[in-house]
């Protein structure tokens, strides 16, 4: 139907476009969700570096502090090194503002104090980028990584603090490396001087490793110590190459995963190339969109990294939300649209179903009522109002032409019916003739009648068709049933008229028709059909030939044929035959008699008008075949 | 000499019919409708007579032929109908002999072969053969 068609089409439609729609909405969001978590996450880790560069701020501001007192001064002055009264200010100096290590260096970089046990003195620092750079005159804070002997040196138990195992980390990068006994240490150094003169380096520092103050208030101040179902929004941690050595990130069982290692595509990516990372990774155990960079040292290198992370998840619950959302609005859209197809496929096909429909009822030939549309487009409705002028045309057209037909009709009827009393006088007289009842006729004039007598017998033949043909097209021709026996009723008086005729053409009639065979059927209509078919098979089949009638019960009906020996009938020309003014005239079987081209019309308007079917077979050049069925006749119980 | 009464109001049909029959050695009598044919059947008692259905108006053929088997003398007249229609006042028309509808021995189709026309009055006039 037009309108599931044209609906199928909108729903294919609109609901393609609904996936397309959905498909680039999804990735949209997506996309968004994630260019914000990033922004979020590269904020977040600038905050870090705020913080931590704070800290470093905080351990100069505690040197300078250092390098100004009068009391360093005078002995850095005095060059006295050894004295306890400076060293135990210094140690509690370090202690109150938390420094790790702190001590104090001359002018050649050897170590001349130090305010942490074991106060170990005699070393140079001159190594220290930051020293260095503070005998110069210029205060100088930078990150530095000791080695285990240097920590050692500094302060009892600092090698101890910094050293870590390093844990196996699956997709870190491949390391022997069991253990880190390097520290990473924020180092300040200030210059200790009176007036322009460098008396001395003051220097100090704390070590990160371990060092979980840092991280967690990176966790306090930038996440804000926020949860997200009891796993903490945001983790900080710095590394020393790819080892975490301070960090908020907990394994499983609740310790902080000190001496795990960063995957190596982190690792590659910063430590190696110096360049910042960030993406969604694996920490742990939980989704993290994190961004990674570089911490380096005093000359520049890279010797660990910064790290801060936030939880995918919250980020996936909001866009899950946000494409909810969009489902919801999305779905509800497209069933509108829907609900609007169907309704247009209805609007756009019920004229068109209306058009079709009044079509069809005009082809089987049953007069159309104007189409009435209302509602429908412009261009529907003019097509409409076409169609109904057409219809309205046609109508009055047909009828006069069937007006015309009938009136034809009747004329004919009127003619040929007028023409059978001439007909018989003139039939009547030439037989007079013939038969010399009206004097001796000699060879030419016997000739003559001949030809005369053949066509009135033609004449006789047209008469009787066309009157047939004027009452099929007036809608006349109406079976009366009643019960007819073949051969008796219809055979027997058809072969006695035309005997002459049969002997005339040589042929001998087959009749296996038995006398028990009766139909329901008009009598003079089989009789018609019977003279028809048998003047066929004289007027076409071979001289000499024989002409074989036989009948075979079919259910409710009784099958006849009707077979004689001849030409038989071209295959191109056997589906016309039993059209109107149909006749086979090729070759040998041109007729010893022309036929109106009526007979067959005839014939099969009567079998149909009794519910029975007509066929033809033939053989070229050998045979042809009619099989036609009429109803049988009930069994009268007892006869 | 059998006696025909041949009931027709085409007067050059009957002539040829007179002719055909009387070159077969039959007597043959004319009326030119049904009134006259009636008439003439009770007058001069024909063995058989030969009846055109339609003359001045459609009936007139089924009429006669029920006068005819309605009265004594002439019921037993055989009765050849003689027809050109199927359609009476536009009812159809099986014109099969019926004792009731259509009291006659034979119908024949307008136009009768020759023949045929003898060969059925042959039929009808053969010892044995009865009036229906």
């Amino acid at each position: 139907m037009l309108k599931t068609k044209l609906f199928k089409c909108f729903a294919a439609v609109v609901v393609l476009f609904s996936l397309l729609t959905l498909v680039v909405g999804i990735r949209i969001i997506r996309q968004r969700v994630i260019d914000e978590a990033q922004t979020r996450v590269r904020l977040d880790l600038s905050s870090a570096w705020a913080l931590f560069n704070n800290r470093k701020q905080d351990v100069e501001t505690i040197l300078r502090m250092v390098a100004l007192k009068e009391a360093v001064v005078d002995s850095c002055a005095r060059r006295e090194w050894s004295d306890a009264d400076v060293r135990n200010r210094l140690e509690r100096i370090r202690t109150s503002f938390g420094l790790d290590f702190l001590g104090l260096a001359d002018t050649d970089g050897k170590v001349v104090m130090r305010a942490a046990p074991p106060y170990r003195t005699g070393d140079y620092r001159m190594g220290d980028v930051a020293v260095a750079a503070a005998l110069k005159g210029e205060p100088t804070v930078c990150v530095s990584i000791m080695s285990r002997d240097e920590l050692q040196a500094e302060a009892d138990g600092l090698a101890e603090r910094a050293f870590l195992e390093i844990e196996d980390t699956p997709r870190a990068r491949r390391s022997l490396k069991k253990e880190e006994s390097r520290g990473m240490v924020i180092l300040a150094a200030v210059p200790v001087m009176l007036g322009s003169r460098v008396l001395a380096v003051a220097y100090g520092g704390t070590l990160v490793n371990r060092n979980h103050d840092l991280v967690d208030q990176i966790r306090e101040v930038v996440f804000r110590n926020e949860e997200y179902e009891g796993t903490p929004v945001g983790t900080a941690t710095v590394f020393i190459d790819d080892a975490r050595i301070a960090t908020t990130v907990r394994m499983a069982n609740g310790n902080r995963a000190l001496g795990t290692r960063a995957s190596k595509e982190v690792a590659d990516r910063v430590l190696d190339n110096g360049g910042a990372w960030v993406g969604a990774a694996f920490v742990v155990k939980d989704r993290c969109l994190t961004a990674y960079e570089p911490i380096r040292d005093g000359t520049g290198q890279t010797v660990g990294m910064l790290y801060v992370g936030i939880l995918k998840r919250p980020f996936d619950m909001i866009e899950r939300g946000i494409i909810l959302q969009f489902l919801y609005v999305s779905g509800f859209v497209l069933l509108f649209a829907l609900v609007m197809a169907f309704f247009m496929a209805g609007r756009l096909a019920y004229p068109i179903h209306k058009l079709v429909e009044a079509s069809e009822s005009m082809s089987s030939g049953s007069k159309a009522a104007p189409v009435l549309v209302g509602g429908a487009c412009r261009e529907t409705e003019s097509l409409v109002r076409a169609f109904n002028q057409m219809t309205e045309t046609l109508g009055e057209r047909e009828d006069r032409l069937k007006a015309l037909n009938r009136s034809y009709m009747e004329t004919l009827g009127f003619v040929t019916h007028e023409l059978k009393g001439p007909v018989a006088t003139m039939m009547n007289y030439i037989y007079l003739l013939r038969e010399a009842k009206l004097g001796a006729v000699n060879q030419g004039q016997a000739k003559a009648l001949k030809a005369v007598d053949a066509g009135g017998q033609r004449l006789v033949e047209m008469v009787r068709h066309y009157l047939n043909l004027s009452r099929i097209e007036n809608g006349e021709f109406q079976p009366v049933m009643s019960r007819v026996a073949v051969l008796d009723d219809v055979l027997v008086p058809i072969l006695d008229m035309l005997d002459t005729e049969i002997a005339a053409s040589g042929m001998q009639v087959d009749n296996r028709i038995g006398a028990m065979v009766s139909l329901r059927a008009d009598a003079n209509m089989v009789r018609e059909v019977f003279e028809n078919l048998i003047g066929n098979a004289l007027k076409y089949g071979r001289r000499g030939g024989s002409i074989r009638l036989q009948s075979v019960p079919r259910d409710s009906f009784i099958e006849f044929s009707v077979y004689n020996e001849g030409q038989g009938i071209p295959e191109d020309k056997l589906h016309t035959l039993f059209q109107k003014f149909s006749r086979v005239e090729t070759g040998d079987s041109v007729p010893r008699q022309k036929g109106t081209g009526l007979g067959l019309f005839i014939t099969r308007h009567i079998v149909e008008a009794h519910g029975g079917r007509v066929d033809v077979r033939s053989r070229s050049g050998e045979w042809a075949e009619f099989v036609f069925t009429l109803p049988a006749a009930e069994v009268a119980s007892g006869s | 000499m059998a006696k025909i009464l041949i009931v027709d109001d085409d007067s050059a049909l009957v002539e040829s019919m007179k002719l055909l029959l009387e070159g077969h050695e039959y007597k043959a009598l004319v009326a030119t409708n049904g009134k006259a044919g009636f008439e003439k059947a009770i007058k001069e008692k024909p063995d058989a007579i030969l009846l055109d259905v339609m003359m001045t108006h459609d009936k007139e053929g089924f009429e006669v032929s029920r006068q005819l088997r309605g009265n004594d003398s002439t019921k037993d007249i055989p009765i050849i109908l003689v027809t050109g229609i199927r359609k009476v006042n536009n009812l159809p028309f099986s014109y099969e002999p019926d004792p009731d509808w259509l009291p006659v021995n034979a119908v024949l189709d307008k136009p009768v072969k020759p023949e045929n026309l003898l060969k059925a009055i042959d039929t009808v006039l053969a010892p044995g053969a009865k009036a229906s």
